[in-house]
């Protein structure tokens, strides 16, 4: 019987299957639309686009409801939320994700997932998604007292029904972990497994690979029979590609550093240091390719006056700084 | 319209003091009404979906907003959405009305239906969705997975995947038009039987 109200849904003949040019910009409007560009002056362009011809709207309108549809039936399917998702700043109205889950397609999604970034958590429906764009951070209170602090760029994933338990996807993450020897806490990345031994530690994944610094107490970096444990004053750092694990000291003091605006090196390429600066400011920051294999070591003090930050830039890395509407360039 | 005074006065408070989303909504009123209007196709000339807009303003922090004007666009056409939704609804409750008239049977409308039910429907829609992503490229129905079902931001697709966000517009259409395409065969499909019944072969109440 539920069939019966999907009859009413009256397709125009020139947007039935057939190649349909109309359809395909129509589909590319509402891809364009949910995507990182969609500010007002393209909502402006896609009126006029509308505007231009009266198939353009019935052949949007099509789109868009077969589109709604897929997400009442994804809401249909999906367990009943008691918990908010955090990300309140995006473009997204807060009033009605579309980025709504569900068990089932979310698992084959992991399973595709697994095959290009393994090891991979496989998702429940418990799993939230929490992202920061660059220039912002964000503090998660855990229910056992723990806190992660997000750095720009970061996306992780919590699971409501195992609270000892994050994946670090990409960007940079300080745990300040209450230790609980019964219920290790465990961090998972796209370049191994951290658990923590009574612990306050700093995380990056990008995709050259995983580095973890560590301020106080201890973490093993993938338990088993290959455990490393990290202690104190440690840093680990795993290259991507590569299996061995290498841990140099630090300055423990330095560990999560980038909250208070200070971002600490050692013998660092200059790529690995813009990217850090693009995920604090959130403008991008290139290196010329000349300077790729120029390094680093020493403390950057983030000044939000990008202008100032730069010209001190120029001379503490023996550079020169551009900008252009692309963002920031390092060149020789 | 006597609302549309308030708003005004009430847009001058806001401008005047900070300027929010309401001020921003009231810079932007032609914009917004000039696209509602060819959205509806017809259907009024969104002057009402205007009216509910600025009334959900109240109350958001716009400060928790990165593109409010995107934003302002973005609630409108869910508001187009909901509409059009409900009235496909009504339709469905008054055919199945006439229908039952024509059978001598009264068939529950949809939304009496119980949700383990419909919950199974969508199960089996979002199965044939499922199907239907697994027959494109690899990459693709990753990408159209981790966008449109997990809600991963675009751009970090792009990141994962090492390419462009126009990459994965492009992986992102295929999918939407094979979603799309799929929709289309199914109301087709449905459409047969539903004549049938009409003509007063039907197996039965169901």
């Amino acid at each position: 019987m539920w069939i019966s109200t999907r009859r009413n849904v009256k397709w125009p003949k020139e947007l039935m299957m057939g190649t349909g040019s109309i359809v395909d910009e129509a589909v590319a409007w509402h891809v364009r639309l949910q995507g990182p560009a969609a500010d007002g002056a393209l909502w402006a362009e896609f009126t006029a686009w509308m505007e231009a011809d009266p198939t353009h709207a019935d052949a949007y309108d099509a789109v868009a409801l077969a589109d709604e549809r897929l997400s009442e039936e994804l809401a249909e399917t999906s367990a009943p939320e008691a918990y908010e998702p955090l990300l309140t700043n995006d473009n997204e109205p807060g009033a009605r994700p579309w980025y709504r889950r569900t068990a089932f397609l979310s698992i084959a999604a992991s399973l595709v997932l697994a095959l290009f970034l393994s090891p991979m958590l496989f998702r429940s429906p418990g799993v939230e998604v929490i992202s920061t764009q660059p220039g912002e951070t964000r503090e998660i209170a855990l229910g056992d007292g723990s806190t992660i602090g997000l750095n720009g760029g970061t996306t992780i994933h919590l699971d409501r029904k195992a609270e000892r338990f994050a994946r670090l996807d990409s960007g940079e993450a300080i745990f300040t972990i209450k230790h609980d020897s019964a219920r290790p806490f465990v961090v998972e990345t796209g370049d191994g497994t951290l658990r923590d031994l009574g612990t306050i530690f700093n995380v990056r994944q990008s995709v050259n690979g995983l580095e973890v610094g560590v301020s106080e107490g201890s973490i093993q970096y993938d338990p088993g029979a290959q455990a490393v444990t990290v202690t104190a004053g440690k840093q680990l750092r795993v290259q991507r590609g590569k299996s061995k694990a290498v841990v140099t000291a630090i300055d423990p003091a330095s560990v999560g550093g980038w909250r208070q605006g200070r971002l600490s090196y050692h013998d660092a390429p200059l790529t690995t240091i813009a990217l850090d600066l693009s995920r604090s400011l959130g403008t991008p920051v290139t290196v010329s390719p000349d300077l790729t294999s120029r390094r680093f070591s020493g403390v950057i003090r983030i000044d939000r006056d990008e202008a100032k930050l730069f010209r001190q830039l120029e001379s503490l890395l023996g550079v020169h700084a551009r900008h252009s509407a692309k963002g920031w360039q390092l060149t020789r | 319209m006597p609302c549309r005074k308030d708003e005004d006065e009430r847009a001058q408070r806001l401008m005047n003091r900070s300027g929010g989303l309401e001020a921003i909504f009231m810079a932007n009123r032609p914009a917004l009404s000039r696209y509602l209007r060819v959205r509806l196709r017809g259907d009024g000339d969104g002057e009402d979906i205007l009216q509910e807009l600025w009334l959900k303003l109240a109350g958001i922090d716009a400060s928790l907003i990165a593109e409010p004007l995107a934003y302002l666009y973005r609630t409108a056409e869910n508001l187009v959405l909901d509409r059009r939704r409900s009235a496909q609804r009504r339709i469905a409750r008054e055919q199945e009305w006439t229908k039952g008239h024509i059978d001598g049977s009264m068939a529950a409308p949809r939304d009496a239906q119980p949700s383990a039910e419909r919950m199974l429907v969508a199960r089996d829609q979002l199965r044939r969705v499922d199907a239907v992503l697994d027959a494109l490229p690899e990459r693709t129905a990753f990408a159209f997975r981790a966008v449109r079902i997990d809600g991963v931001p675009q751009k970090q697709i792009a990141a994962q995947m090492g390419i462009s966000v126009s990459a994965v517009e492009k992986h992102l259409q295929r999918g939407y038009r094979a979603v799309l395409e799929l929709k289309q065969q199914l109301d087709v499909d449905i459409d047969a039987p539903q004549r049938q019944v009409a003509e007063g072969i039907d197996d039965g109440d169901r």
